[in-house]
């Protein structure tokens, strides 16, 4: 145990497994509490809503793929146009004030004013979900590309100039790998963006999706379909989220806090 | 020290240079005024010249007149909606700011209580407002409850992190003055960490305020009872577009009183700031 680093892991398990285990007690003490009439109807007992889940499971698949299609559309689309902006903004210069100031302008739009708008001009369909989505969350990746491409230090690229590397080994070795830390930032922080999104324009006009099933449930009052798809959707966000941040773990294996940090 | 010494001046400005600064207030702000009326009267002047030059369908976009007779005939249902979006904005910004001022307050006097709370804390600030809108609408009903409850989860959080830091942000050699002169825990708070923190607090409101609309109208997508948000939803679903248009400039317009009123809430209590 004296290994300081085995000690860092074991604090870092711990800390993951806090929260993992208020979840439990807390969804423990809601099936206690409703089985003693404790709570207010509208908190179901965790077994009820899982029991709801469970009855007629095509319900749930029916409305979540869509909704995971979707905002992995949007999110790929806008992830897409923002890549390519930063490297336009990274090679021309001129072009890097513009694009930000674009990219400031639809992060600053509001999507629910403009959305019914949307709706109204490319209908209720998937379409105008997708945009909405891309348009959620394409701003923290454009941040996080611009910054990554402008990441490499001076001396670096001047020992690879030293060198004599390559145009395409400068790349492999030196921009991408100074770069990820900051798209994995920017991607991480966009990717429940883009659930949100997708969620908010279902909410505007859909048939299918986890929005559409929230406003089902609540015309309904069916309250563990409430519950059921407005946990759906965190789940799905967090999920979206964790999915960047197990890539990043995975992908950057070197101290990126330490490169961040500077 | 310096600051203490700032501050004790503050009562005494001179009469003169307080009407000159007036003055000169006045004069920028109607420059201002002025500014934006041109400004809006060239996005009106392009918007029909592209109506005349491109001639899009009319559900795309309607013409500048249409949306004007709109506000003109619809102006009480427009006022309707208005008046509730932005006084129950106003309502939930004054809710958030006394939980965050009371709770940054609680967190600075005790480190321990604000280590322990933070990952509740963080916890909730996480929690997607988007997500469980429905939730709320479940727990509170359809009214101005489920409004007021979301706007106060959109605009707690950057009242209470700017407050925050604000209230952290004296120096430590004033912090130790303080101490010296054998200040209580209220004193030093009240005299030294809350006048340092309100510049950061009204940044913070500023952030709050934006957020504050988005999370009312958001709201009334959902409940579906008042509300610009909920005006706009339905009169896009009943294609009335000139009664859309109307009320998507009329949010922005209660986002820009929302600002407003946040600026002059920060001007009157920093007014010696201006200087």
């Amino acid at each position: 145990m004296a290994n300081p680093a085995a000690a860092d892991r074991l604090r870092r398990t711990l800390m993951l497994l806090a929260p993992v285990l208020a979840l439990l007690l807390a969804l423990l003490a809601a099936e206690w509490l409703t089985a003693r009439r404790a709570l207010p109807v509208v908190i179901p007992a965790p077994s009820a809503v899982w029991a709801d889940a469970m009855k007629n499971p095509a319900v749930v698949t029916r409305h979540l793929t869509p909704t995971v299609l979707k905002a992995a559309a949007g999110y790929a689309a806008a992830a897409a146009i923002a890549l390519i902006a930063a490297a336009i903004s990274s090679l021309v210069l001129v072009l890097r004030a513009p694009i930000y100031s674009l990219g400031v302008g639809i992060h600053s739009v509001p999507l629910i004013a403009t959305t019914p708008l949307l709706a109204l001009w490319l209908g209720t369909g998937p379409p105008t979900h997708v945009l909405v989505a891309a348009l959620a969350c394409y701003f923290p990746m454009l941040v996080g590309a611009m910054q990554g491409f402008a990441a490499v230090e001076r001396n670096r690229r001047e020992l690879f100039h030293m060198l004599s590397a390559s145009p395409l080994q400068q790349l492999r070795y030196l921009v991408i790998p100074s770069a990820l830390p900051y798209l994995f930032a920017g991607f991480k922080i966009a990717a429940p963006s883009a659930v949100l999104g997708t969620i908010t324009a279902e909410w505007a006009g859909a048939e299918l999706g986890l929005g559409a099933l929230m406003l089902y449930a609540l015309g309904a009052f069916d309250i563990n379909k409430v519950w059921l798809a407005v946990l759906m959707a965190c789940a799905l966000s967090a999920a979206a989220y964790a999915f960047w941040a197990g890539a990043e773990r995975l992908v950057i294996y070197w101290d990126s806090a330490a490169e961040l940090r500077d | 020290m310096s600051y203490i010494a700032l501050s004790a001046s503050t009562n005494s400005v001179e009469p003169a240079a307080a009407g000159a600064a007036q003055r000169s207030l006045a004069a920028r702000l109607s420059a201002r005024l002025l500014w934006i009326a041109l400004s809006i009267a060239a996005l009106i002047v392009l918007w029909q010249g592209a109506m005349v030059a491109f001639k899009p369908p009319a559900y795309l976009i309607p013409p500048p007149a249409g949306v004007f007779n709109a506000f003109i005939e619809k102006r009480a249902v427009l006022m309707h909606h208005g008046s509730y979006t932005f006084s129950s904005a106003l309502l939930g910004l004054a809710v958030s700011s006394v939980f965050a001022i009371s709770l940054a307050v609680l967190f600075v006097s005790f480190r321990l209580l604000a280590q322990a709370s933070m990952p509740l804390v963080i916890g909730f600030r996480s929690m997607p407002a988007a997500a469980i809108a429905p939730l709320i609408t479940l727990m509170v009903g359809r009214g101005v409850g489920t409004n007021i409850v979301v706007v106060v989860l959109v605009s707690f959080f950057p009242i209470l992190v700017n407050l925050m830091r604000g209230l952290q942000a004296p120096d430590r050699s004033t912090l130790e003055l303080m101490h010296v002169y054998g200040a209580s825990r209220w004193q030093q708070i009240r005299m030294l960490r809350a006048p340092f923190s309100l510049p950061y607090f009204f940044t913070g409101l500023r952030i709050a305020g934006a957020n504050a609309i988005l999370g009312a109208m958001l709201a009334e997508w959902l409940t579906g009872s008042r509300g610009l948000g909920f005006l706009i939803l339905e009169s896009s679903e009943l294609r009335e577009i000139e009664l859309l248009w109307a009320a998507i400039l009329s949010s922005v317009t209660v986002a820009l009183l929302v600002f407003a009123a946040t600026s002059a809430a920060e001007r009157s209590v920093l007014h010696w700031r201006e200087a």
